[in-house]
């Protein structure tokens, strides 16, 4: 109990607080506008930090067992908030939030870490790692469930972050990678549906593919129906999504085609990363975040603003950060032997990760807008006491790295 | 299970690795390609959105008099613009806007509908408005000022100052001539402006200000041109022709005095320069260039006298008649009455080559140069496209065409002894900081004739006045010179009866000439002789300069009117001092015997000029004549201004050299000095005026 409570991977938490006070700051340059109505951000997010220390503290405290035997309440409990939410009231078309009075939190945050700690239980009672589909079925539905509550919001990035976090634990699970494919394939199905010659280039591929691998026939009828299903219904489900997510998906596609509505976004958030050039415009001295041609600059754009400021150097600094963040979490699932503790650490990591990509790819325009937070250094409490409670997590699996010498 | 195994089964997939690498390495490459490659493509983008360059409009430069009273000046008005973006309730706005400004409520909610950040609404709207509109705070609408032209003496010389477009661009006359100097150069300067079009001054970019328009100076008078232009009117009142032109230039520097032009027919909105731009056959008053021609080659005096043959004479096959008939006339006699036939027989004598080769020398068939649009070149056919008659057309002015200026700038030429000057409207052009950025100055073209044949053609002129044709141009004070034409005009079957050109053109005063002018009414009706016609003109406008002394040398000029002893009119050396006779003479007909090389005339002073030796004395209108007691070289009478407009207050007192203060509009109430006070020139009179303060 003392071990635990006060050894530290001072590593870990450094790389942790220089982003998340990196991430205040930015805030703080974000709130910096010609207007003058300059909402005050970074302040909530201060004491939003506190109390992500205060849950990393927290934490810290609790044995590992202790939070393996939580796993499956805290994941029943995240599923009900996640069906509580969709009774409240739509904030800009998502009803992603449980508000009571002024303070509100976003359940889908808590319910990734709860999904990742029922699959890492999951995953810890496997004898043999899964060689076919069928042993997939149990995790699959695990994260289906979350998934689809959180589309239901609607909430598409999310989703997405489900589908990887599913993909990466199956892989940290030992799953041959191709079968963790076959089983997403009608989700590669459903994209592709928008060309018809490429949709068909897939199926051939797939077929070939199921060909050569010869898997069960189980796999094989999943598989055909399954992503022959997709392609036929996909249109009526793409005119079941919103209207904003059908933009962004479009918007992704060809941003220049409505430079002045929808395709807004990408094209400031490029021309505020563009015009930062090496070393950027200086840290306060954005012009496309001071004069609010950055949109959302607080959460979902927030990366923009440091690469405006700081420059290309200044985006080299955070993805170093990031990466050596996300390499210290790889090298802890993978010291720590027992298969529920690594399989934690990793699927954090995957997290952290999904996050990552999705959102700086998205502030260059490689992926579609889909209004992922970016880890500590986007606007918002509850994904920052997420982020510092994996960071506790991890240290928390690093401390009990050696069972056996204890 | 074996983590160990575990371990090293996941690592096997290292393929998988690969796959994140190549995602991460294009992530990678999407922030060089962005920031490191393009980054200079994104800076052009990020600050063709950011900034916004404000165009600050340079004032437009005045036109003014050669005495500096302003003719265009710019008037600053107002205009209502919308911010439609701005405008959340549209009821609630139409509601108040219309508390304000009276305006159509269904218009007004089209006009909002439009929708984005700039809408201009209404031009022109009145100061009171623009209090009203800044007191009620309307979210929504803006107010701008922007600058009219502005003509304070309304129609007055309006052909030749021109107009403007909207833009304050030039469209005619000498707003368009001009135009480089008048409009200046734009300022501007750099906004920084937001996603939501708000701006922000922005202190790192430089303000480049406004070069203003330069003033222009003209060679007009306005107290002259005004005289011009009422004169001209009551022309055109009297004859009811359809159109009617006059040019005053002076005749020693080019300069235009003065040029009015009238119409009834044409539109108010666009009025012509017809003196500049209108081609005509002028008639008998371009009889000059033959005389001219024959008194330069030498061969031909004055006194030369030929046949003419009582009235009608056969030529070519052509049959020529005279008004009146004559029999034997000298040549000058042949200008004073104006014979056809002995006009076609001079400049038959003189030939076609010559006569050709003296109206180019004049001046005709080429533009003058004068800065003002649109100058044709008139029509003066060469010798070998003139038919049978066409030596005797020319001769009566027929079979070329001219312009008012064209005629004006040939008689200058005998005016000034000879020389063919370019004239010219503008006298000089100041830059906004008060240095000279061009000033006019007397172009000679050439030397047409020399002073002897100047002078021996003054003397045909003078006595045209005198006994001939042009009596009716004839002033009381002081000798003119002058020469009338009466030309039919061209219709469908060539030459018709009843539609002429009558045209005059005189000097005055006729020996030193300060103003040359060239009278044309286009089409009178009834009267039509150019003597009846035209001269009346030429008369009315002289005897108003003498009246006004707007000549800045009045005074000198009316001393010589007021010494009768000393017959002296020094204009050039071909006229020389007479013996003191000690009574007037009238012109004497051939040189004195003691003069055998230099012929010198004699010219009669001005009737009941013993008057004058009473010292100054008092014209009015009337002809009444009565001493004065005071100076009017230094000093002034001031008028009564009461009851006129201040438009009209300001032009007498510019007009007498009195300084006028005032505030205020509308009519004069009041007056300090009272009327009648004598004061020096230069002086101030104070108004006061019943509307405004």
């Amino acid at each position: 109990m003392r071990r635990e409570a006060t050894e530290q991977n001072w590593y870990l938490l450094a790389l942790a607080m220089a982003l998340a006070t990196g991430g205040v700051a930015l805030l703080y340059s974000a709130s910096q506008t010609a207007s003058g109505d300059n909402a005050q951000y970074w302040q909530f997010q201060l004491i939003w930090l506190f109390a992500a220390l205060v849950a990393y503290a927290v934490i810290g405290v609790v044995p590992m067992r202790v939070i393996e035997k939580i796993s499956r309440p805290a994941y029943v409990v995240s599923l009900f908030l996640l069906v509580l939410v969709l009774a409240f009231p739509a904030i800009s078309g998502a009803r992603s939030w449980i508000r009571m009075g002024s303070i509100g939190f976003q359940p889908s945050e808590f319910a990734k870490i709860a999904t990742i700690l029922v699959i890492a239980q999951w995953a810890a009672r496997l004898k043999t790692p899964p060689r076919g589909m069928t042993e997939l079925v149990v995790p699959a539905v695990l994260v289906g469930l979350p998934a689809t509550l959180t589309l239901l919001q609607p909430d598409l990035g999310t989703a997405i972050v489900y589908v990887l976090l599913f993909a990466a634990l199956c892989f940290w699970a030992g799953t041959p990678p191709v079968i963790v494919f076959l089983l997403l394939s009608p989700i590669v199905s459903i994209l592709l549906t928008f060309s018809l010659p490429l949709w068909s280039l897939y199926i051939l591929a797939l077929g070939a593919l199921l060909f050569v691998l010869r898997p069960p026939r189980s796999t094989w009828i999943y598989v055909s129906a399954t992503n022959l299903l997709m392609g036929i219904v996909a249109l009526p489900l793409w005119n079941q999504l919103a209207g904003y997510q059908k933009q962004r998906l479009l918007i992704f596609l060809q941003p220049e085609s409505d430079p002045r509505g929808a395709g807004w976004n990408v094209i400031q958030s490029k021309v505020a990363i563009g015009s930062g050039g090496w070393f950027g415009k200086g840290f306060l001295e954005g012009t496309q975040k001071r004069l609010a041609f950055l949109p959302e600059r607080h959460t979902d754009f927030i990366f923009s603003v440091l690469g405006e400021e700081l420059g290309f150097i200044g985006v080299l600094v955070a993805f170093g950060l990031f990466g050596l963040l996300l390499l210290e979490g790889v090298r802890i699932a993978e010291r720590n032997p027992d298969p529920y503790a690594s399989t934690l650490a990793f699927g954090l990591v995957a997290l952290i990760a999904s996050h990552l990509a999705i959102n700086t790819a998205m502030t260059v325009g490689m992926m579609p807008i889909t209004g992922l937070p970016l880890p500590f250094l986007s606007k918002g409490g509850s994904f920052l006491v997420v982020c510092f409670a994996a960071v506790a997590l991890w240290r928390k699996t690093w401390i009990e790295r050696s069972p056996v010498r204890r | 299970m074996e983590p160990q195994r575990l371990i090293l089964a996941r690592r096997r997939q290292a393929w998988l690795y690969v796959l994140l690498l190549l995602f991460g390495a294009r992530l990678a490459w999407a922030f060089v390609d962005i920031q490191v490659l393009s980054h200079s493509r994104y800076v052009v983008d990020a600050q063709k959105q950011q900034k916004k360059r404000i165009e600050i409009p340079p004032e437009r430069g005045i036109i003014e008099d050669r005495n500096g009273v302003p003719l265009a000046v710019n008037r600053e008005q107002y205009a209502i613009y919308l911010v439609p973006r701005h405008i959340v309730d549209v009821d609630h706005f139409v509601e108040r806007f219309t508390e304000v400004v009276p305006f159509d409520e269904a218009v007004l909610r089209e006009r909002v509908a439009e929708g984005g950040w700039y809408l201009r609404l209404v031009k022109g709207i009145t100061r009171e408005t623009v209090k009203k509109l800044e007191e009620a705070e309307i979210d929504g609408v803006g107010i701008e000022s922007y600058q009219v032209r502005h003509y304070p003496y309304g129609d007055l010389a309006d052909d030749l100052l021109g107009r403007v477009d909207v833009d304050n661009v030039g469209l005619e006359g000498v707003e368009l001539f001009y135009d480089e100097a008048l409009r200046g150069t734009p300022g501007f300067t750099v906004h920084q402006r937001d996603a939501l079009g708000k701006e922000y001054p922005n202190f790192t970019y430089p303000v480049q200000a406004p070069v203003h328009g330069q003033t222009v100076q003209l060679t007009i008078d306005l107290g002259l041109q005004e005289i011009v232009e009422d004169a001209l009117d009551s022309a055109m009142e009297r004859t009811r022709a359809r159109k009617g032109s006059v040019v005053v230039v002076d005749p020693r520097t080019g300069e235009i005095l003065a040029m009015a032009n009238r119409s009834p027919e044409e539109d108010p909105a666009s009025p012509r320069n017809y003196a500049v731009i209108d081609q005509f056959e002028p008639g008998s008053t371009f009889k000059l260039v033959t005389v001219a021609g024959l008194y330069e080659e030498g061969n031909t005096a004055p006194t030369d006298s030929l046949f003419c043959e009582n009235g009608t004479w056969s030529w070519n096959g052509r049959t020529l008649r005279d008004v009146h008939p004559y029999g034997y006339l000298t040549v000058e006699q042949v200008i004073e009455e104006s014979s056809n036939i002995c006009a076609a027989k001079l400049a038959d004598r003189l030939g076609e080559e010559d006569l050709y080769d003296f109206a180019r020398r004049f001046g005709f068939g080429l533009p003058t140069g004068l800065d003002f649009p649109g100058e044709p070149r008139g029509l003066l056919k060469r010798p070998d496209e003139w038919g049978s008659m066409t030596t005797a057309s020319v001769a009566m002015g027929y079979e070329v065409m001219v312009t008012s200026v064209q005629m004006a700038m040939a008689y200058a030429a005998i005016a000034n002894g000879g020389e063919l000057l370019r004239p010219y409207l503008v006298r000089k052009i100041v830059r906004p900081d008060g240095t000279p950025g061009y000033s006019g100055e007397p172009q000679r073209v050439r030397q047409v004739v020399g002073p002897r044949t100047a002078s021996l053609i003054t003397e045909a002129l003078v006595k045209v006045v005198e006994l001939g044709t042009a009596q009716s141009a004839q002033i009381e004070v002081l000798p003119v010179a002058g020469k009338t034409g009466t030309a039919l005009k061209t219709g469908e079957n060539g030459y018709e009866r009843g539609r002429y050109t009558s045209t005059f053109v005189g000097f005055f005063p006729a020996v030193d000439p300060r103003y040359v002018v060239f009278v044309r009414i286009d089409e009178p009706q009834g009267a039509f002789y150019g003597g009846a016609v035209a001269a009346p003109v030429f008369r009315e406008a002289m005897e108003g300069t003498v009246l006004t002394s707007t000549m800045s040398d009045a005074p000198s000029l009316m001393e010589r009117v007021r010494s009768p002893d000393r017959v002296v009119w020094r204009v050039s050396d071909s006229f020389t001092a007479l013996p003191d006779t000690g009574s007037p003479q009238r012109l004497v007909d051939a040189p004195p015997a003691d003069s055998a090389s230099r012929w010198t005339p004699m010219i009669e002073p001005p009737r009941e000029l013993s008057d004058w030796d009473l010292g100054p004395t008092v014209v009015d209108v009337s002809g009444n004549r009565a001493p004065l007691d005071w100076d009017p070289r230094t000093q002034v009478k001031v008028p009564d201004f009461q009851a006129l407009s201040l438009r009209e207050a300001i032009r007498r007192a510019s007009r007498l050299g009195i300084e006028l203060s005032f505030s205020g509009v509308g009519r004069v109430t009041s007056q300090d000095p009272e009327p009648g006070e004598v004061v020096a020139r230069g002086s101030s009179v104070r108004v006061v005026t019943d509307a405004g303060g």
